[in-house]
């Protein structure tokens, strides 16, 4: 049995790598070395090429994580030669031809709508009074009001970014499903692992586990890391 | 001679304080904060040996004096402690749910769809609960199981796997005691994992069960113990995601919630949230991280030690964290709790609580914890009890103590900091030796005929007064005195092993499905050999050759220990070993089909035992003989071997022990009738079997009466008896029925139903 040793950790929309400590901090004690992408969510290219250059750097294979729209740029990059394992966590994971926008186009019946406002200048946000419920309602109100007056504006570019083969195709993949979250659907994100074949584990979480329960995010990138 | 008078019970006690002290039941339960209903259940003596905490509640509500305090405290502790040599344990039964859970309600939703989604065929309805140390994932499945038991009208089963101690619970001895909780007796335990596994999918198929598999270690050890088919669920809890077991629902338990850690710790804290404050609770839940277990250690704390409050608490737990930052996070949070505790015991306690790391099995009682602190029974109790209090010790209602793992690694490392290396070393030793006399010349020589009632054993090993206290205290401290034979071997204490495993020669007939015989004897064969005795070492091979032949199944490896054990005992004249290896070996060679060598070794067998004069093994052999000609064909010579057999069993003064004599006739019986059947002689066979099958009966050997019950029921068939046929056949399915064995009685029914 070996361990892979390197980790990847690729964000989403309307954050940054910064939501990742817990899980770097539960990851790096158990002598992982952790990289975290600081993905400009501009374009999907510019994502994938951000990544890119990161697992470029790297000496051997890593487990590859995407949280939400990270796991759109983890499928388009993942198969790139130094990606060992695939994780991931309340995320997408289109296939070929689909994006995040695709994906979020027909949500299943009586699925709460993500509070996203109108584009301006071709960015999206979510509306701040929304953030807490919608986003973060397993965090303090405190710290989820600093994610929203943090948050990211996303691209519409990387909303409407195709996957051209996806990696989960070709890697072994493994999906994080967060119960209770209200931005992706907790039956979209099960038919998703379902499609991929991923190996499930469930927690009862909002869209922002990785901050919230960091713990379960890392045994999953542990196990992935097994082979 | 005065007669000493029934001692006052527990119950009587307390009614005459609260009587003395002009208080009502609800006054009383006002003043001390125990519930009224509990109150009554004491007075009526069906809680018997209620917590300490409890008495110690009670007893400062009726302002007792010293001496009346301390009668009350022992009295309660007489009642744990005869729960626990009466309570039936091994039954799998789910634990108590605690009273004052809270919060998981979306994960109580999570366990209540698995339950009720449509389960594919084949596959059943699995659930992990998973997740690190301390966040309750016990307490979470058993109360689920508590919320889902109306969904399971056959049964809801417990059982702790120990996952994470040195020694988890091997899938055959996890079936064994889940057979066990099914009915299934002893002597009827398959020997092998896929013949239990089996044998318990068919117990359980189309049942509405619920089998709750806590603290899993992995998925070897997992996999037999799924039912299957489509109505059993089962819950599983690990610290591990089992990646390798398929089709299984995993949840990743999280910490609690901030609101509900708060609810939790006031709850656990009680009048005190008052004084405490709000603010300081919800604070101290926070540096808690919402692990259910690091709230409890501090909540008990709050109340056992009223002299810090909840903010002086939570200034301490912040500086020793700002101190350990770097180290990790829910671990820290938990040992930190442990700490604030371990530093408010009396030394004598805290130093019981250290060494009780050295303890090799999974729990203890308070001899053996006296032992390993070196106190006497008495301070033992008094710091269990404060232990107990605090919560670094979870406490059975069985009288049985064991730590929580974090605990223990705690008190470990407390014992590796505090201790000198020698202490310790010395501390190993005694406790190890403690453990082995015990087993040997206390418990296991009940067994012994040499022996019988142990005689004179050592003045500080504790008194077993019966055989039936003997069996158990080798069932529940089985490893802890395995451990014991372990270190043993490791030091090369070669006469107390071997004296050890000689001890379970009869014991381990008792007990013949516990998977460590084979160990215990390779150590005890081994002893002997570095010790230059060739007869022990025969006896115990002999012993490695029964356990190949009975609960093991594997006929070559009898056969090869059995030539081993002929080849020692000749070389020193152990005649007995000598005849008992050819009986070993002659069962072997029967079931190998070698019978004309399985004859001649059975010969040799009873030959040796007739002359040594051991009329009860003589019999023994000569019914081995007489299946030997029976399979062989030779049906005249099997008749005359049993009829010889018979005449013996008879003969009051043959020198057969009577109650050998009592369970051999109806088998020997039961042997004729089949030899007259097969003989033609159906009309005599079915007068024989007929009374063989009522002894049986008489005297409770149920498969072979529902095995006899066939071979009547068929001969009475051919004889054309047919009404009579299908009533014996109903019999025998009925028989089948009772011990369990639905698949052999519903082949019986299918046969009754086919009977012309």
């Amino acid at each position: 049995m070996t361990t892979t040793e390197n980790v990847v950790l690729v964000h989403g929309a309307f954050v940054d790598g910064s939501g990742w400590h817990g899980v770097y901090d539960d990851l790096v004690r158990d002598g992982f070395r952790v990289r975290i992408v600081q993905n400009p969510t501009v374009s999907l290219d510019d994502d994938v090429a951000a990544t890119r250059r990161v697992l470029d750097a790297l000496d051997g294979p890593a487990v590859l994580v995407g949280h939400s729209y990270g796991g759109v740029v983890i499928s388009e990059i993942g198969t790139h030669p130094n990606v060992a394992a695939l994780v991931y966590v309340a995320a997408f994971a289109p296939d070929r031809g689909e994006s995040a926008g695709t994906l979020i186009a027909d949500p299943p019946p009586g699925a709460p709508a993500p509070p996203i406002l109108p584009a301006r200048e071709g960015f999206l946000c979510l509306d701040r009074d929304r953030f807490h419920a919608a986003f973060a309602a397993d965090m303090s109100a405190r710290s989820a009001a600093f994610m929203a007056d943090a948050q990211v504006p996303w691209g519409v570019g990387a909303l409407a970014g195709a996957v051209t083969e996806p990696a989960w195709r070709h890697r072994p993949s493994w999906y994080l499903v967060a119960t209770e979250d209200r931005m992706i659907p907790p039956p979209a994100q099960r038919a998703m692992a379902e499609r991929a074949g991923s190996f499930v584990v469930e927690a009862i979480g909002s869209h922002a586990v990785h901050v919230s329960q960091p713990a379960a995010v890392a045994q999953l990138i542990r196990q992935s890391a097994v082979r | 001679m005065v007669p000493i008078a029934d001692p006052l019970s527990f119950a009587e006690v307390l009614r005459r304080h609260r009587h003395a002290a002009r208080l009502t039941l609800e006054q009383l339960a006002e003043a001390s904060g125990v519930s009224a209903r509990s109150l009554s259940n004491m007075e009526r003596g069906r809680s018997r040996g209620p917590q300490h905490r409890t008495v110690t509640a009670l007893a400062d509500a009726l302002a007792l004096d010293e001496s009346a305090r301390r009668q009350l405290v022992e009295l309660a502790r007489d009642g744990r402690l005869r729960d626990h040599w009466t309570r039936p344990t091994g039954l799998c039964a789910l634990p108590r749910s605690v009273g004052d859970f809270t919060g998981r309600a979306p994960e109580l939703a999570w366990t209540n769809d698995l339950v009720h989604a449509d389960a594919s065929p084949g596959v059943a309805g699995v659930g992990l609960i998973t997740g690190p140390a301390g966040l309750g994932k016990t307490t979470f499945a058993v109360r689920a199981a508590h919320a889902l038991r109306p969904d399971f009208p056959d049964g809801v089963f417990f059982l702790d796997l120990f996952g994470m101690s040195p020694h988890p619970v091997a899938a055959g001895e996890a079936l064994a005691l889940l057979l066990r909780a099914l009915g299934v007796e002893d002597r009827d335990m398959p020997g092998d994992v896929p013949d239990r596994a089996s044998l318990y999918r068919s117990l359980l198929e189309g049942k509405r069960v619920l089998v709750v598999l806590d603290n899993a270690a992995s998925e070897e050890q997992i996999r037999p113990l799924l039912p299957g088919g489509s109505h059993g669920r089962v819950l599983i809890t690990s610290r591990r995601l089992l990646a390798g077991l398929e089709g299984v629902r995993r949840l990743s338990l999280g910490p609690l919630p901030l609101a509900e850690a708060t609810e939790l710790l006031t709850g656990i804290v009680g009048d005190r949230s008052a004084s405490d404050g709000e603010r300081a609770l919800t604070q101290l839940a926070q540096v808690s991280g919402g692990l259910p277990l690091a709230l409890r250690i501090i909540g008990n704390r709050l109340v056992s030690r009223p002299g810090w409050s909840a903010a002086e608490l939570v200034a301490r737990l912040a500086n020793e964290e700002r101190r350990l930052e770097q180290l990790s996070a829910g671990d820290l949070k938990i040992a930190n709790a442990f700490g604030m505790s371990y530093e408010q015991l009396a030394g004598s306690a805290r130093q019981l609580f250290r060494r009780l790391a050295l303890v090799p099995g999974r729990d203890f009682d308070a001899a053996l914890a006296a032992v390993a602190g070196g106190i006497s029974a008495e301070d033992a109790w008094d710091a269990l009890d404060e232990l107990v209090d605090l919560g670094l010790l979870q406490d059975g209602a069985s009288g049985r103590y064991r730590f929580h793992d974090l605990v223990r690694l705690f008190a470990r490392d407390r014992l590796q900091a505090e201790d000198a290396a020698a202490e310790r070393d010395a501390l190993i030793e005694t406790v190890a030796s403690w453990l082995l006399r015990m087993a040997t010349t206390t418990a296991g020589r009940w067994f012994e005929p040499a022996y019988r009632c142990p005689a004179g054993p050592d003045a500080d090993l504790t008194e077993l007064s019966s055989p039936e206290q003997a069996d158990r205290w080798l069932r529940v401290n089985v490893d802890n005195w395995l451990g014991a034979l372990r270190h043993a071997a490791s030091s090369g204490l070669h006469s107390a092993i071997l004296d050890c495993a000689e001890s379970m020669n009869w014991f381990s007939d008792r007990w013949m499905h516990a998977p460590h015989w084979y160990e215990v004897f390779t150590l005890g064969a081994e002893a002997a050999a570095v010790l230059g005795d060739p007869a022990r070492q025969a006896k115990q091979l002999n012993m490695l050759a029964w356990v190949h032949l009975v609960p093991r199944d594997d006929l070559e490896t009898t056969l090869r220990y059995t030539a081993q054990a002929i080849d020692l005992a000749t070389r020193s004249g152990a005649t007995v070993q000598i005849a008992l290896a050819h009986h070993h070996a002659g069962g072997a060679l029967r079931r190998l089909g070698r019978l004309d060598e399985a004859i001649a070794a059975e010969t040799q067998a009873a030959g040796i035992h007739k002359a040594n004069g051991d009329m009860d093994r003589y019999c023994q052999c000569l019914g081995a003989l007489g299946t030997c000609l029976r399979d062989a064909g030779r049906h005249t010579e099997a008749l005359e071997q049993y009829l010889d057999l018979l005449a013996l069993l008879n003969d009051d003064r043959s020198g057969v022990t009577p109650s050998v004599a009592v369970f051999t006739r109806p088998i020997a019986l039961a042997r004729v009738g089949e030899c007259l059947g097969l003989l033609g002689r159906r009309a005599e066979a079915i007068i024989t079997l007929t009374e063989a099958t009522g002894l049986m009966e008489q005297v409770q050997l149920p498969v072979l009466q529902a095995r006899s019950l066939e071979t009547l029921a068929a001969l009475l068939a051919e004889e054309g008896r047919t009404g009579e046929s299908r009533h014996a056949y109903a019999r025998a399915a009925e028989v089948y029925e009772d011990v369990g064995d639905t698949a052999e009685g519903d082949r019986c029914r299918d046969l009754a139903a086919a009977s012309p």
